[in-house]
């Protein structure tokens, strides 16, 4: 492993436990994250795509430590994350942060942003208390609030100053490693590209993202390498100009072709997938998207396809690529 | 031009709420022919939605909400019929589509019973006539084991299938105009693309017009014939989709339309609007969009533009169009 | 089509209007202000508040005394020297009122306090640390909900009767009691919301964030249930009022010579008093009724000014 890996996550699994019947006994799983590597590198974003139900939301909380993990590793900055004790996890929380989609319901609702964004500062003695103001009113610029901002209450914003509230709350840390769950899409069009432009500002100033989003032209737009999940499961994974331009699973492929194109004359050729994603809880045998593949075999029924590299650094899962 | 199906003419919705009286639509004209699609464009609080519940008569009763100018169907002024009068044309003129498919059934009836309540109403079929109509549409709606769905409650469903099932409900009664409010927002992206594409065909079938509410610019590029790009309340644009994305006259659409990534062509930023959609309470005498607009000059603060043709399928409201003819 | 049902979206936009135009104001100087606009709360504020300054200072203003009889002026109607009347002993109907006002609403917020320290503790334990202790602090209060409170009230009542405790100590062991059977409403309302408010993005935040346990506690997770806290307690007063009363009615909580609003009342259980001398029982049943209301009134509009979408709109 090279040194500029940030974060590695290397054969995650996690699983939700289903309870039924009177007694409470677990009665399946729904397996959210079925083996899952992938790597963050330094200075550099990761996007992390799939639609509702594909677990990539999972992987975000796994991999901050708000899940315990079933199975595999996540080594954040050479800590094996899930082996941390709670100070040591503590100790390193600053460099690992997160920024929501709701940015509201982020938000302590009886706490001034100011002190919302300075809080963490004082817990890990990041800041002294009388210097505390002006640091969180720097962060604060940064992101887009003035000094008016600073006393005010979270319902008193718009949904875009929110969003820059939770950001300057995460970035107030210094974090190396941001992990952005959808942070853009309670946002109203014109807004989002503020946010998004705000993303590459501090892309620029060094902070690496693991950005997840079901948004693949803003995903697109800000992350260097890209990582598609179908059902608990990266099915291609590489770098944008392969994911987007050389895409090679058919999933990846009806996936970009499904995205409405706002140019009146653009030719559409589109792969309409049939049918709807199955449960997580009941993925079907085999490889878990042949139920709606178009290119789909008797093998692809019954034997689970492993990642086959198709280039340096493009994976994908699928048969068709052996 | 023949007479048009739905004319909006200087409509204006206004909230009364405790902080004063919201002026959620202003002054607002377009119309729909028989069989186009027109897409109203717009951010979250631009008054897109209302002015569509205007056309179903959803909108609360007088003390709460005050209306002004004319929504005509067939030229008769809807806004000035009495609500027992609406109920007819609800489903059999006009249907709508919601966002949220989920809340828009009713969980404790079966989705055929709820298919089947518009057909025993507007159409007086009998049950059993009614069942095998309800049946056939599900398959219409590509429903592959329509019985199976028919049977079943909405919890028991996936947001594709709800949103098919609404579409079913909506076009039982081959209404003349559907109003589709953000009809797949809530959906993913590949259940989008086959909702979409029912939409496009069960129009082609039946030659109904279709009003779409959204906020995404691909699909109103993909669906539309017509756009409508509303603004704190106002049209600030129409015009023929082309026109919209070739020739985008406003600089609010323009900004709308930069300020989306755009897949294959990577910038370094993207063209952001700066600033906040100004609240429906405190809406500026003048051109609305001024302090965001990179283009604004001192008498944009002062007037209000309105809506003037730049070509003979085109119309915008912005002052820099007039006053480089005036000056 | 269940149209009408769905939520439209203007009053989403009415709910966004109302909070923009609320500027720099805390969460609680907004639901003061709105307590303030809510005209029945505010009169039932305004008669809770004469209520309570009446019965502390009436009794030293009345020239009539708690416990002097006067066999002379026995049950005389309501008139100029006795403005509502007086008893079988000839003692002044009002000034027992108001003293027995002291006593019921005494009871009513002590023991509403002790249930209130006692839920609130149980329930916030039980919604955070989850597990056997949640387990076995909602076992418990399942077991004191199911049965049935009169009941044990009375067996209660009549033990305290058995053992002869004298009436001025009595009513701190009806206090008690009544606080001992209180407690379960508001624990599973606690448990209930710190439950919710954990799985809360903000919780999450302050777990990312590495706050300290203490810190994620009293700042975050327990000042956001402060206002059902206060609701609950406000309507708990009236219950606890009520309870009191029909102890007493029964002759099982506050027993004379201490008067309390329903220990006067059990005069209606004298069919001729019921019938020929309603000064008797009139005035503490009307006491009792109006209080009961104007605290209900004062708690929806307690709830209707601290429950805004601050907490409705939660987070999935």
């Amino acid at each position: 492993m090279s040194d500029d890996t940030l974060l590695a996550v290397n054969g995650l699994v996690k699983h939700f436990p289903l309870h039924g019947g009177v007694l409470g006994r677990q009665t399946g799983a729904v397996r959210a994250v079925d083996d899952v590597s992938f790597v963050v590198r330094r200075g550099r974003s990761l996007g992390l795509v799939g639609e509702s139900g594909s677990g990539k939301t999972t992987v975000g909380r796994t991999v901050l430590g708000l899940h315990q993990k079933d199975a595999g590793e996540v080594r954040f900055a050479g800590h094996d994350l899930h082996a941390l004790d709670k100070a040591a996890l503590r100790r390193l929380r600053p460099q690992l942060q997160l920024v929501f989609q709701d940015p509201l319901g982020s938000l302590n609702p009886r706490l001034r942003v100011g002190d919302a964004i300075g809080e963490a500062l004082l817990a890990h003695g990041l800041c002294p208390r009388e210097a505390l103001r002006e640091r969180v009113l720097a962060v604060m610029a940064s992101c887009g609030l003035g000094e008016e901002h600073y006393s005010r209450y979270p319902h008193e914003f718009s949904g875009g100053q929110r969003q820059r509230v939770g950001i300057a709350r995460a970035l107030a840390l210094q974090p190396a490693l941001i992990v952005a769950d959808e942070p853009v899409s309670a946002l109203d069009v014109s807004i989002q590209a503020q946010i998004i432009n705000l993303f590459a500002d501090l892309k620029q100033q060094g902070v690496s993202f693991l950005f997840i989003s079901h948004d693949l032209a803003v995903v697109e737009h800000l992350c260097e390498d890209v990582a598609v999940m179908y059902l608990g499961q990266i099915v291609e994974q590489g770098s944008r100009e392969q994911v987007f331009g050389q895409p090679r699973h058919p999933y990846t492929r009806a996936l970009l072709s499904a995205i409405p194109v706002a140019d009146p004359d653009a030719r559409r050729e589109r792969v309409v997938l049939q049918g709807e994603p199955p449960s997580p809880a009941n993925p079907p045998a085999g490889c878990r998207f042949h139920t709606r593949c178009p290119q789909a075999t008797a093998q692809c029924a019954s034997v689970v396809p492993v990642v086959h590299r198709v280039a340096a650094g493009h994976q994908v899962r699928c048969h068709l690529m052996a | 031009m023949s007479q048009p199906l739905i004319e909006f003419d200087r409509l204006s919705v206004q909230f009364a709420t405790e902080q004063g009286v919201a002026r959620a639509v202003q002054d607002v004209s377009f119309a729909i022919q028989a069989g186009e699609s027109v897409a109203v464009v717009g951010e979250s609080g631009c008054g897109k939605s209302v002015t569509a519940l205007s056309l179903m008569g959803l909108l609360p009763p007088a003390p709460a909400c005050r209306l002004g100018g004319e929504v005509r169907l067939d030229a008769a002024n809807l806004l000035a019929l009495p609500p027992a009068a609406w109920r007819p044309l609800r489903g059999r003129d006009i249907a709508m589509v919601f966002q949220e498919p989920m809340s828009a059934l009713n969980p404790v009836l079966s989705v055929g019973e709820q298919l089947m309540e518009p057909l025993l109403t507007h159409r007086q079929l009998s049950p059993a006539a009614a069942w095998q109509q309800a049946i056939a549409l599900l398959q219409q709606v590509g429903i592959a084991r329509p019985e199976a769905i028919a049977a079943s409650y909405p919890h028991q469903l996936s947001g594709g299938m709800l949103q098919r099932v609404m579409l079913a409900i909506a076009i039982s009664c081959q209404p003349r105009l559907l109003i589709a409010d953000e009809p797949t927002t809530a959906l993913d992206v590949t259940i989008q693309a086959q909702i979409l594409d029912l939409l496009r065909r069960l129009q082609q079938a039946s030659g109904m017009a279709l009003l779409l509410i959204t906020h995404d610019l691909g699909i109103v590029a993909e669906m539309a014939d017509r756009v409508v790009v509303m603004y704190a309340g106002r049209v600030v644009e129409t015009g023929s989709v082309r026109d919209i994305f070739r020739h985008p006259q406003h600089p609010y659409t323009q900004g709308l339309l930069a300020s989306r990534p755009v897949p294959g062509r990577r910038l370094a930023r993207l063209a952001a609007i700066p600033g906040q959609v100004p609240s429906p309470l405190a809406l500026p005498d003048h051109c609305a969009f001024a302090e965001r607009c990179p283009h604004a000059r001192p008498a944009c603060l002062h007037r209000q533009p309105v809506l003037q043709a730049t070509s003979p399928t085109q119309q915008a409201a912005c002052l820099l169009l007039s006053t480089e003819e005036a000056a | 089509m269940s149209v009408l049902s769905l939520r439209l979206p203007w009053r989403r936009r009415q709910a966004e209007l109302a909070s923009l135009a609320s500027a720099g104001r805390t969460p609680w100087q907004q639901a003061l202000a709105r307590l303030w606009r809510n005209r029945p709360a505010m009169l039932a504020l305004l008669f809770l508040a004469l209520m309570v300054v009446a019965c502390v200072a009436g009794p030293w203003l009345l020239p009539w005394d708690l416990e002097t009889t006067d066999a002379l002026a026995a049950n005389h109607a309501p008139g100029a020297t006795h403005w509502l009347g007086t008893d079988f002993l000839g003692r002044d109907i009002l000034t027992r009122l108001l003293h027995a006002g002291r006593i019921s609403l005494a009871v009513g917020l002590v023991s509403v306090v002790l249930s209130v320290v006692l839920g609130y503790v149980l329930g916030a334990l039980a919604g955070y640390a989850g597990g056997w202790l949640d387990g076995a602090i909602m076992r418990l209060a399942d077991l004191l909900m199911t049965i049935p409170s009169l009941p044990l009230l009375i067996i209660l009542g009549a033990l305290l009767s058995e053992l002869q405790v004298a009436p001025e100590q009595r009513i701190y062991l009806v206090m008690l009691m009544l606080s001992l059977l209180g407690w379960t409403n508001l624990a599973r309302i606690i448990r209930g919301q710190v439950q919710s408010l954990r799985s809360r993005d903000f919780m999450l935040a302050t777990e990312v964030l590495g706050l300290p346990l203490w810190r994620r506690l009293l700042v975050h997770l327990l000042p956001n249930t402060i206002p059902t806290l206060i609701v609950v307690a406000t309507t708990g007063v009236a219950g606890a009022i009520l309870n009191e009363s029909y102890l007493s009615y029964l002759g099982l909580g506050v027993v004379p010579p201490t008067p309390s609003w329903g220990n006067m009342m059990d005069t209606a259980n004298s069919f001729v008093d019921f019938q020929r001398r309603p000064w008797l029982w009139m005035p503490p049943g009307l006491a009792i009724f109006a209080t009961v209301i104007a605290i209900n009134v004062l708690g929806d509009g307690l709830r209707d000014a601290l429950d805004p979408r601050l907490q409705a709109r939660g987070a999935r």
